[in-house]
């Protein structure tokens, strides 16, 4: 809507206003909406806005805008914008330049009112100096005019709008009401009001099938009867309408929409209307009408007998008959008229009429009983026969062609439940195309006469309803029964379909049924009539929301003219509905206005792909559905998420946290509870996981996590084996001590050193005792140990140096040096020295001219112990394991290694020192 | 010969409008051009071409508002280089061809410019340039003061819509918009 507030939108809630920077009163000249979607509107000022996914842009091309109000816009097939204006001509737009086309080009005046394209590529101009048709390809102008000289009653062309009839336009003037131009010949094809049009200026058209609706200046909304050429400014019995129209637009339900100066103004156009004479007759009680092929309405209202015409509908034309005389209320339940032209009327207790249309003589039907006392209830023909129900069964005449002649009998059969029909109660009754007879019955449900034989479906069980009301035949030959209370039946010549309100449908006490042209059904009950699409299973209520309150239908008070149009009589009057296929298959549309991503809007038509954090979604969604706003509800499906559709009469949907995945969100509306039909409108999106949920996160997490447990796993081995190794070189350790221990050559030669001194130094043979025997004790407590002090292995390695010298005297020459401050804070393997000087011992000659000298000193981290070599003839026995026992318990117990040097004259080993742990 | 035939073309053609509604009107209030400059250089930040012309022929009829301006492309001078002039002239404008650039037309604003004020304007037109007419409005601003006008202009020519063809290397580095200054100064006739 633009208004002189800016532009509103409305989806049949709330009107909701769009903002527009800038925008003063009165602003908004003009709105158009183009093929794909985008809204432009034209301001006063000549400036130019552009509405699309909630944006607003100002148009701003190279050339600059209008200096005059925007007065009309046009999209041609090309997607070029025409706009029209008030003072500059036309300005047409092709997205990269904007060209001028005015008086200086040929164009019949700057005042340009209205634009339109039949065909998209030739633009018909209403300007205040007529018609001008123009067409503008590869930089060139044509253009022509057509104004008063041709013909054109008024100059001032104020609309321009689409016509019905092929090749021709709806022209709407400011003096001079409407007419029908042929733009293909260029000539005016109807109506012109020359001479006196009275209801001033024409703002809009809009044509309906049978009539053409105006928006005026001053009087409002100007109904044009096309089938008998009058206007009317009556045409709505409930509607006041403002006085200035300025704009009329019908919406996908068929309503029509008037705009004017403070109000919005919708009416059910002429689809469906209360009938009535414009001259404030009203009819109320109509039990029963009928449309007849003269184009004649029968009717009875307030117990009297009316004839009126389905065309129009004046008090003048109205004709009214008194049957039985003098009481003249009588009520009439029934009409039907016989191939002679004989109208046919039935009564509640009054028996049953034959009527002469033209003279208005009529006969009561007396010959047979049933007929004559009884409450007809239902009248229905083919060719000679003529069927009644009543509450006594059914009559069955046959016009001979004698009856031409009114007075003459009619011969009748009788049927009732002696016959084999169910009941004999008949509500209704229906021949069908293949010339069966049909009942609607009280208690039996439905019956057929086939081959003169009853059939009662409600007998054989086939039926289930026991009370039907109403019949109909639709264009397929399928026959449809209305209940009490059960719904619809569709009998398809097998079996009985029903629809109820899981369908749509409103209310299950059905009152008449009737097929429209379109194979509906339309399906009157006491909150408004519901047509029923059973193709597309899309029921469209119009009740109170359609001005329809208290509708107060009466059972089979319902007719069909030769236009197809339907007659309903009600308590409240007569409805006439015109069925059209568009709005009777509409569904409301579910459209998702906007997609929030922690409340902040999503741009819908970017690329939806999310993080794995951008996780909590709010989808708004609406459905315009203006017949009956309340009445929508919505399902939602978000597949990825859910496995099915969700009902919701909410206009919006939260959906935190969501998981990461792929997205769908559906959105589906409708007015009744039958989605089924209804138009999806999705969303897609996807949400990417994070990176540690990822395959490749999760595949390299795992091969690390593989590689380092088998590297745990293999260092616990290695440290498990190093440990066992430095056990078992323990255990060769105090293997090969307790071998020295019981060495019998160290015990021998000990025993001999101590025996030459025993004799002549009784005192150091005890000193030797002692360190013999602290010798053996030292060697017995540290072989059990990992590590010593460099103190305790130099006091066991001085208890042997001395037990040796005494055997060997000055042949043996051992001179120890060490840092004494290394002695208490550094460690050793224990035995490792004395392994050392023992097999310096035990591989040289050591005699007095070659005395093997050992010297012992600390040198940074290292203990040093060097001593020449002099190498023995025979070689004492040796297992070798001894130097290989000290290299492998240093590997295990320290990084270090120990160096051998072996000089030809000089044995060195260096051991590294260990500090503390 | 030939070039004096043009020239009088050339004469004819920004003349006679003026010719013309002098003609119908004899009060007409024409307005020739006494000084201008016309310059233009590719719409780019580093300047690839540029030239200027102060021989801007032009009249304007301020009581109808119309105009007609033109300009011979020999007289652009100015360029980068002598090179880029030879080339302006012989292979992008081919001005031994299409010896004018051309712009008539109307105003759009109803305005008086017979009275002094400051017009911002439309003019709508069809412009020539390269021997393609293109109709185009270009937007400028009217200075009218004591029985002068002085008109500044700033508008883009699309290489593309006048056919002008450029080498493929040059077109790389020659933007397909070239930017066009105009001011100039006009007295009454």
């Amino acid at each position: 809507m633009g208004t002189s507030e800016g532009i509103f939108k409305y989806n049949s809630t709330i009107p909701e206003k769009i903002f527009i920077p800038g925008a003063q009163k009165n602003y908004i000249a003009a709105l158009y909406e183009d093929r794909d979607g985008t809204i432009w509107a034209g301001c006063k000022d000549g400036k130019i806005i552009l509405l699309k996914n909630h944006t607003i842009t100002f148009l701003n091309p190279k050339e600059g805008l209008p200096k005059v109000a925007i007065t009309s816009i046009y999209e041609d097939a090309k997607k070029r914008l025409w706009f029209a204006t008030a003072g500059e001509g036309i300005y047409c737009y092709d997205s990269t330049r904007l060209y001028n086309i005015n008086t200086a080009d040929g164009l019949s005046d700057n005042n340009v009112n209205c634009l339109y394209s039949p065909d998209g590529k030739q633009i018909i101009a209403g300007t205040d100096r007529g018609l001008s048709f123009i067409t503008f390809d590869q930089g060139k102008k044509n253009i022509h005019f057509f104004c008063s000289k041709n013909g054109l009653p008024d100059n001032i062309v104020r609309s321009i709008v689409p016509a019905r009839q092929r090749n021709t336009v709806w022209i709407g003037m400011q003096s001079k009401g409407i007419l029908l131009f042929n733009f293909m010949h260029e000539q005016i094809e109807g109506i012109t009001m020359a001479k006196s049009w009275p209801y001033s200026q024409v703002n809009d058209i809009i044509e309906l099938k049978n009539e053409t609706v105006i928006a005026t200046e001053e009087y409002g909304i100007i109904c044009y009867n096309k089938k008998d050429s009058n206007f009317s400014d009556k045409v709505l019995r409930d509607t006041v309408f403002p006085k200035r129209i300025a704009d009329l637009q019908m919406d996908n339900e068929g309503n029509i929409w008037a705009a004017s100066e403070n109000k919005l103004v919708s009416f059910t156009g002429e689809y469906l209307r209360y009938w009535y004479s414009g001259k404030g007759t009203n009819f109320t009680k109509v039990h029963a009408l009928f449309a007849d092929d003269e184009k004649k309405l029968w009717f009875t209202p307030d117990f009297r007998l009316y004839e009126s015409s389905t065309d129009k509908f004046s008090k003048e034309d109205l004709r009214s008959y008194d049957l039985t005389p003098p009481k003249d209320h009588v009520d009439i339940t029934c009409f039907y008229k016989d191939k002679f032209g004989y109208l046919w009327v039935g009564t509640m207790g009054e028996g049953l009429f034959r009527m002469n249309t033209i003279t208005g003589k009529w006969r009561r039907i007396n010959e047979n009983p049933i007929a004559y006392y009884g409450n007809i209830l239902s009248i229905a023909g083919n060719d000679n026969q003529v069927w009644i129900s009543t509450l006594n069964g059914v009559a069955k005449f046959n016009l001979s062609e004698r009856n031409y002649d009114l007075a003459e009998k009619i011969n009748y059969t009788n049927y009732n439940k002696k016959d084999g029909l169910g009941s004999d109660y008949i509500y209704h009754i229906l021949i069908d195309s293949k010339k069966r007879v049909w009942f609607a019955t009280d208690g039996a449900g439905v019956a057929v006469f086939d081959n003169n034989l009853f059939i009662n479906f409600y007998t054989g069980k086939l039926f289930p309803s026991k009370v039907t009301y109403s019949l109909t035949e639709d264009k397929k030959k399928h026959i449809w029964i209305s209940t009490y209370n059960d719904g619809l039946f569709m009998y398809d010549e097998k079996k009985f379909i029903q629809y109820g309100i899981k369908n749509g449908l409103t209310d299950l006490a059905i009152t008449s049924i009737a097929a429209d042209e379109y194979n509906n059904i339309i399906a009157v009950n006491k909150k408004g009539i519901d047509v029923f699409n059973p193709e597309k299973n899309i029921v469209q209520h119009y009740g109170s929301e359609s001005g329809f309150t208290e509708l107060q239908p009466n059972l089979n008070s319902i007719t069909k003219d030769i236009n197809g149009d339907l007659w309903i009589g009600t308590e409240n009057g007569i409805v006439r509905f015109s069925s059209q296929q568009s709005f009777s298959t509409y569904t409301p549309v579910a459209v998702i206005e906007s997609v929030s991503l922690f409340n902040k809007p999503v741009i819908m038509d970017h690329e939806n792909g999310f993080n794995y954090n951008e996780n909590s979604f709010s989808f708004k969604f609406a459905a315009a559905y203006y017949k009956a706003p309340e009445k929508v509800k919505f399902q939602y499906w978000l597949e990825g998420y859910s496995k099915k559709w969700e009902t919701t009469g909410d206009r919006m949907i939260n959906f935190p946290q969501l998981r990461a995945g792929k997205y769908k969100m559906k959105i589906r509306a409708s007015a009744s509870d039958n989605f089924e039909a209804s138009p999806v409108a999705f969303y897609a999106f996807t949400i990417s996981k994070s990176f540690w949920t990822t395959w490749w996160f999760r595949i390299s997490t795992l091969l690390i996590a593989v590689v380092l447990i088998y590297l745990f796993f293999k260092q616990r081995v290695k440290s498990i084996r190093k440990k066992e190794q430095i056990e078992r070189e323990r255990f060769q350790l105090q293997y090969d001590a307790l071998k020295n221990q019981v060495n019998p050559h160290f015990l021998f030669n000990s025993f001999n050193a101590l025996m030459n001194i025993v004799e002549d130094n009784p005192k150091e043979a005890g000193v030797l005792i002692k360190h013999l025997s602290q010798f053996y004790r030292k060697m017995t407590a540290y072989s059990q140990k990992e590590l010593i002090t460099l103190e305790e292995e130099l006091g066991l390695l001085n208890s042997y140096l001395y037990i040796q010298q005494k055997r060997y005297g000055n042949a043996l020459q051992v001179a120890i040096n060490i840092n004494p401050a290394l002695k208490k804070s550094t460690f050793i393997p224990p035995l490792v020295l004395q392994l050392l000087a023992e097999n310096a011992v035990k591989h040289n000659t050591i005699s007095k001219f070659k005395p093997l000298q050992i010297n012992i000193f600390s040198e940074e981290d290292m203990i040093i112990m060097q001593n020449n070599i002099n190498i023995k003839m025979e070689k004492e026995e040796s297992e070798g394991v001894g130097l290989q026992n000290i290299k492998n318990r240093y590997k295990l117990l320290t990084n270090k290694e120990i160096v051998l040097e072996e000089t030809g004259e000089m044995f060195v080993v260096k051991l590294p020192l260990i500090h503390s742990n | 010969m030939i070039s004096w035939i043009k020239s009088l073309t050339v004469a004819l053609l920004f003349f006679l409008p003026g010719i013309i509604t002098a003609g119908v009107k004899p009060t007409a209030l024409i307005y020739t051009v006494k000084k201008s400059l016309i310059s233009f250089h590719s719409n780019t930040k580093s300047e690839l071409i540029k030239a200027s012309s102060a021989e801007l022929k032009g009249i304007i009829d301020a009581e109808q508002r119309t105009f007609a301006f033109s300009v011979l492309m020999k007289s652009f001078d100015g360029f980068n280089s002598p090179l880029q002039k030879e080339h302006f002239n012989e292979n992008y404008m081919e001005s031994d061809k299409f010896a004018t650039a051309s712009f008539s037309g109307h105003i759009i604003e109803e305005d008086d410019f017979t009275k002094d004020g400051i017009y911002n304007i439309r003019a709508k037109g069809k412009f020539n340039i390269h021997g393609v007419e293109q109709e185009r409005i270009l937007q400028g601003d009217l200075l009218v003061k004591n029985g002068l006008i002085k008109l500044n202009c700033i508008f883009t020519v699309l290489l593309s819509e006048h056919d002008i063809k450029i080498p493929r290397i040059v077109h790389e580095k020659l933007a397909s918009e070239i930017k066009v200054v105009v001011s100039a100064d006009f007295i009454k006739k």
